[in-house]
């Protein structure tokens, strides 16, 4: 047997390798892979593509250089903006992650009781949208504020607010991160330390830090992005301290100038690329962190550091309640501060700007299509993504186009889209100006992290389910609806649910984008708040944080009640 | 096997390679599998055993080679254009489906009325001796019978070929062994021809009608259990299979070689030439101490070193007498009590020339 | 475009399925797309009224500040979406008119409207509809607190009494703005104007969005006084706001909300029907509700909470010249009081 071993090698080169021949699931998922291709270049890269060579045009389309740049920066008001941004973001991120991690530790390393309480209330600032903690700053250290004192005379309106309504919220996004890194680390190094008679601060140093640095630094980063991008809180309360977001819509918004708006846009996506770049790289190393032996670390009751974080945990969670309690109160006000007779004057939406109720409506239904559109979308995209047969230079290419979306801020996208779908030309114009566009540019916004989640999912089912169902000639789709599907059915619900509360709560990249029919209700908030109608401004993001919160609830007991039943397979 | 009647192979390859970038998987493989054989693929990790198998399932395609599967060229054929049930060690039942599900899952599929898929689930689970459970779900069954269950799920389509991809290494000892005969029996009573990769040798041994031993990419040698076991065809066969003494030395004629200062002779004739290099092989097992009165080919007057109590036999080395020749043997307990052999003591031997096997050197394997 | 009408959410739904499913284009009656700087709460009885007198035609509103809408107008010069531009100020329609973006329309009783309140040509480009007047609101309640004397002229503004108490809007978004930086030039001179400005800026909290926030954030006390616009004044203090109303002694600033039919307008006799309707007795009596005078002479307003014959304190306005240097008083006004520092309060 195998004893001939002699094969010339210029002949063994020269024979091409077999091809296999492609079945009928073959042709349908490659079709499909490269179908997903196409509308990830449609609604990410083509948008983004546009609005580059147009940072670098004229007025008239002709091919300017850095011209446009150059301009910017001989506005020193504009370039200003850009030192803004920078320290605004940076103490905003340091303060934030201080506290995220504090609290991440409560939560993950004590026994403090109302763990579970502490949790809920964290997750309070996603539900919002960004421009609520402003207006609630407003009516508590404005010039009317109710604890304006606590300020010794400094003004609201300006750095101090943007970088506590940031705070508030980015809180969440950090403590995900930073309560996973915790969360995973190996109680055997502290068992080794205690062995080591390690004094407690020394293992904290030594050991806690560390375990934790990847997610630290990934939430460093995230946080760094999120308040750089974000343009609700310096809106609101910026005053005339001017960020590179609100520049972009001023430039693209009031003065209609699209390509100075292109030249912030670019601006804007270095650091946010950057941040991108680096939490990739963070990601994987904290994986590789994580041993396959790893034992979970139970804490164990400290009457002395217990106390000491209730009581931290007990203010950051107070100070989250009081800036929703304060909008919540605004509303419901008959007019602040003079007559606080509840009423429900704030609440009639259709006299004031921004839209009405109309708008609110076209947030639920936008708000649902993405999750509808949206889940479809990104959980087959992933799952062609991950079990197409071969086909490797595609597939990676699609998956980083699924994940640059990550990379690309609301703000940035938004103009993008204007840019390319607002041309004539384009033989999508049609669809600028409809609900359409709203929501495949907010599934394009949340695409990453829908399509992570979904990955993360395929990835912990059994390889082999493909390969069998091949054998017994079973096509794919028929696998992928009663199997894939079912059993990744919790992933499937997070996607639609993340997208669902973030399509009500965005503001950045639809702003560019929504038409007179089609206003939402997070950028009616803005608009009332433009013109004045604060009150009613927070009425209406109550009643956004209200839909989000409500719409979580009914997911967790569905997750907890119904779902739990119909997986009855999951429990032994 | 010997008595196989000469007919067409129901499996052909012929001239199979695989390579993933500068690395080489299979390298120019033949092979021929009979209808209704049970073939086992052996080998270490890395040995190409399980790229053979993606091969034939068309999982991953070979770079180039042959494969036909009765008669019909599958070379370049689609997973599902081919013919085959598959078991894989992780089972891979659908957990949502239950039990009847799974196994009717390519029935259905393949549109069969509804009656008939009822009969011939209940058949299956029949067969796999798991009538009682079609309601359940997977999770709710022990790993064994989830292994039965894929095992049904595999069959249900009649496939001419069987793969099992490890089937039993995620079990536990005791429900392995006991699986081992039940699939053995079963391919037997289907005569379904089968493929199984193993990198067990003891499962490959119990269950295979031949074994392929498989080593970088190459077949080392193909044979019954009692031929690859008895009979290993290189070094690396010998070592991989069994346990086996490697003893140095250099031939003094083609029937006889210098080991160490003993002087064995074997029963083949070994063409190599006066005083090239050899190393001769023997089994711990085919050392002989009772009835050897006769017997004067290779025999030896040893010393017994350290006796190693196993459980069904005693293991220990022995050093020749006027040599530096050490080697290991397993005797018996019913030998080591009525001889009375104890460590220390000095006995007589015989190395049976028949169980010798001479290889030239050098090996790659050391004992 | 798929475009709706009624405000349901059925019909939302019903939108976007067409929307996302097909190309259709709007095959029912006039979809009207008119861009407008008019309030809020303004366009809903216009609206209204409009629709109930020509049926079959819908108004879409796009609504923004004036210089929002002014720039977007400008910026889809090449390919306009609006049909009328209706309550924007005469001198962005002057503006407009200058680009050779807007179509010569007498509408139906042209002859009716007060001369000074149109377009002289004889098809004219634009025609008035009502007037709009600068005016303070001042925070009793704050005032009083903080012991601050009633302002009651421009020139009591610079005080330093009133330093970070005050609100403006930003002129090159709002059309309030604009109006007052221009009375200032035209009051007290180009330089004087300026150093008006200059004085004034050191009192300013916050230059804003919109023209009726200031109004709105000296009625919650945010700044005690608020340079706004009558109209947002007399609706606030009518909301139960605790403000005075103060109209500055020097002369008020004033601009006109006119309507244009665009050259473009895919729907134009529509667009002329709408032209004909906002020349009406009944349109403008809708106007009257809100200002006090009004492109028709003769019906009488009914501002209850301002005092004053406002038709006697309005400057001498020219149009032509503040809509000629509209772009350089915008540009002179960012430069000097646009991203600077934070007041120092």
């Amino acid at each position: 047997m195998a004893t001939e071993t002699l094969i010339l090698p210029d002949r063994a080169v020269a024979i091409a390798p077999l091809r296999q021949k492609l079945g009928r699931d073959d042709w349908i998922m490659r079709g499909a892979v490269v179908a997903l291709g196409l509308w990830l270049i449609v609604t990410v890269l083509l948008p983004l593509w546009a609005l580059l060579s147009k940072s670098f045009q004229a007025t008239d389309g002709s091919f300017v250089g850095l011209a446009n740049f150059q301009a910017y920066f001989a506005n020193p008001a504009l370039a200003d903006s850009i030192w803004h941004s920078v320290w605004v973001s940076l103490l905003s991120t340091v303060i934030c992650v201080l506290l995220a991690f504090v609290y991440a530790y409560g939560l993950t390393r004590t026994c403090m009781p109302g763990r579970w309480l502490f949790r809920i209330i964290a997750q309070i600032p996603i539900l919002a949208p960004s421009l609520l903690p402003a207006i609630s700053l407003v009516y508590l250290f404005g010039n009317q504020g109710l604890v304006k004192w606590m300020l010794f005379g400094a003004s609201i309106y300006g750095p101090i607010g943007i970088v506590m309504g940031e705070v508030f919220w980015t809180f969440p996004h950090a403590l995900i991160i930073i309560t996973t890194a915790l969360a995973i680390s190996d109680a055997r190094l502290y068992e080794a330390a205690e062995a080591l008679r390690a004094s407690p601060r020394r293992t904290f140093w030594t050991v806690t830090i560390p375990g934790a640095r990847y997610g630290l630094i990934s939430a460093v980063f995230v946080v760094f992005t999120l308040v750089i991008t974000d343009f609700g809180v310096p809106k609101v309360i910026g005053g005339k301290f001017n960020v590179l977001a609100t520049d972009i819509y001023k430039q693209v918004v009031g003065q209609q100038n699209f390509r100075m708006g292109a030249v912030v846009g670019l601006i804007l996506l270095l650091p946010a690329a950057l941040a991108f770049v680096v939490d990739q790289l963070m990601q994987r190393r904290q994986m590789a962190l994580l041993s396959a032996r790893a034992v979970p670390y139970d804490p164990r009751p400290d009457a002395t550091i217990d106390r000491a974080l209730l009581a931290i945990c007990s203010l950051i969670a107070f100070a989250i309640m009081v800036i929703l309690g304060v909008s919540f109160f605004a509303s419901i006000a008959t007019f602040w501060p003079y007559d606080l007779t509840p009423s429900f004057k704030n609440f009639d939406f259709d006299m004031m700007d921004g839209g009405g109720w109309r708008s609110y409506f076209n947030s639920l239904v936008m708000a649902g299509l993405t999750a509808l559109f949206g889940t479809a979308v990104i959980f087959a995209g992933a799952y062609l993504v991950e079990k197409t047969p071969r086909f490797r230079a595609i597939r990676g290419f699609v998956q980083f186009l699924a994940l640059l979306a990550l990379a690309v801020p609301g703000l940035v996208l938004g103009l993008g889209y204007i840019f390319f779908f607002n041309n004539p030309a384009n033989p999508l114009n049609f669809i600028y100006g409809t609900m359409a566009i709203l929501v495949i540019c907010t599934i394009s916004h949340f695409y990453s992290v829908s399509h992570l989640t979904a990955v993360t999912a395929l990835k912990q089912i059994d390889r082999e389910f493909e390969t069998v169902s091949a054998s017994l000639r079973v096509p794919f789709w028929r696998t992928f609806m009663r199997v894939t599907l079912p059993v990744c059915l919790p992933a499937v619900l997070d996607i639609a649910m993340y997208l669902f509360v973030n399509a009500m709560t965005t503001v950045s990249a639809v702003v560019f984008i929504y038409a007179p029919h089609t206003t939402l209700a997070a950028i009616a908030v803005l608009n009332m708040d433009d013109a004045g109608d604060v009150a009613p401004a927070a009425a209406m993001a109550m009643v956004v944080f209200a839909t989000a919160a409500v719409t979580r609830a009914i997911y967790m007991l569905l997750t907890q009640g119904y779902l739990a039943r119909a997986q009855m397979w999951r429990k032994r | 096997m010997d008595s196989m009647p000469t007919t067409e192979p129901y499996l052909r390859i012929r001239n199979l390679s695989k390579k993933f970038g500068a690395f080489t998987a299979l390298n120019t493989v033949d092979l021929d599998i009979m209808p209704g054989e049970f073939v086992s693929f052996l080998g270490p990790s890395g040995c190409g055993k399980t790229t053979l198998l993606r091969a034939i399932s068309g999982l991953d395609v070979q770079t180039t080679g042959t494969i036909h599967q009765g008669g019909r060229n599958i070379s370049t054929l689609p997973v599902a254009q081919r013919d085959f049930g598959i078991v894989f060690q992780s089972y891979a039942l659908f957990p949502n489906l239950t039990i009847k599900d799974n196994v009717a899952y390519g029935l259905v599929s393949a549109g069969t009325p509804r009656t008939e898929v009822d009969k011939r689930v209940k058949e299956l689970l029949e067969l796999v001796g798991l009538p009682e459970q079609a309601g359940k779900y997977p999770a709710q069954l022990s790993g064994g019978q989830q292994q039965r269950v894929a095992l049904a799920r595999a069959l249900a389509l009649s496939p001419g070929l069987l793969l099992l991809d490890e089937p039993l290494s995620a079990l536990d000892a005791r429900v392995r062994a006991r699986l081992r005969g039940e699939i053995r029996d079963l391919q037997q009573r289907l005569k379904l021809t089968t493929i199984m990769v193993t990198h067990d040798q003891e499962e490959a041994l119990t269950m295979s009608d031949r074994i392929v031993v498989m080593s970088n990419g190459r077949i080392e040698q193909v044979g019954t259990p009692d031929e690859i076991y008895g009979r290993p065809a290189t070094a690396f066969v010998a070592d991989f299979v069994g346990k086996m003494n490697f003893l140095e030395g250099r031939l003094v004629t083609s029937k006889r070689a210098n080991v160490r200062g003993a002087v064995l002779d074997f029963g083949e004739e070994v063409q190599l030439g006066e005083g090239a290099a050899v190393t001769v092989c023997l089994r711990p097992e085919d050392v002989v101490v009772r009835d050897i009165g006769e017997h004067s080919d290779n025999r030896l007057s040893v010393q017994v070193g350290v006796m190693e109590f196993i459980g069904n036999h005693f293991a220990t080395t022995l050093h020749a007498s006027g040599t530096s020749l050490n080697f290991s043997a397993d005797f018996s307990i019913n030998a080591v009590r009525d001889l009375g052999i104890s460590s220390g003591a000095t006995i007589e031997v015989v190395l049976p020339p028949k169980r010798l096997r001479v290889f030239a050197q050098p090996r790659s394997a050391t004992a | 475009m798929n475009l709706c009408t009624t405000s349901d959410l059925r019909c939302a739904v019903v939108s976007i399925a067409a929307a996302m499913f097909c190309l259709s284009t709007a095959a029912r009656a006039a979809d009207l797309t008119v861009y407008t700087a008019l309030e809020a709460d303004q366009i809903k009885p216009y609206k209204a009224a409009f629709e109930k007198a020509n049926p079959g035609i819908n108004i879409l509103w796009v609504r923004d500040s004036t210089g929002i809408i002014t720039a977007k107008l400008l910026a889809e010069k090449a390919n306009p979406k609006a049909d009328v531009v209706m309550g924007l100020a005469a001198t962005s329609l002057m503006l407009l008119q200058k680009e050779g973006m807007l179509m010569p329309y007498a509408p139906a009783g042209l002859d009716k409207v007060d001369a000074k309140m149109r377009d002289p040509a004889a098809s004219p480009q634009w025609v008035g509809m009502d007037v709009w007047a600068s005016a303070f609101c001042v925070n009793t309640v704050e005032s009083s607190k903080k012991n601050l004397p009633e302002p009651a002229s421009w020139a009591d503004l610079t005080k330093p009494v009133y330093q970070g108490q005050i609100a403006m809007p930003n002129p090159a978004s709002s059309g309030t703005g604009f109006l007052m930086v221009s009375a200032w030039l035209q009051m007290f001179g180009w330089d004087g104007g300026w150093k008006y400005m200059d004085e004034l800026h050191k009192n300013i909290a916050a230059y804003t969005h919109s023209g009726s926030k200031p109004c709105r954030q000296a009625a919650a006390g945010e700044y005690t006084i608020g340079l706004s616009f009558e109209y947002r004044a007399n609706k606030t203090k009518k909301g139960g706001a605790p403000i005075s109303i103060v109209l500055p002694k020097e002369g008020l600033g004033w601009d006109m909300e006119a309507i244009g039919i665009m050259k473009t307008a895919k729907e134009s006799e529509a667009a002329k029907k709408l032209a004909d309707w906002a020349a009406t007795p009944e349109a403008n009596k809708l106007y009257a509700e809100n200002f006090a005078i009004v492109a028709l002479p003769g019906i009488a307003s009914s501002m209850e909470f301002i005092q004053g014959d406002i038709d006697k304190m309005l400057i001498k306005n020219d149009f032509a010249w503040a809509a000629e240097n509209r772009d350089k008083i915008l540009a002179e006004w960012s430069k000097r009081y646009d991203g600077k520092s934070e007041p120092k309060n």
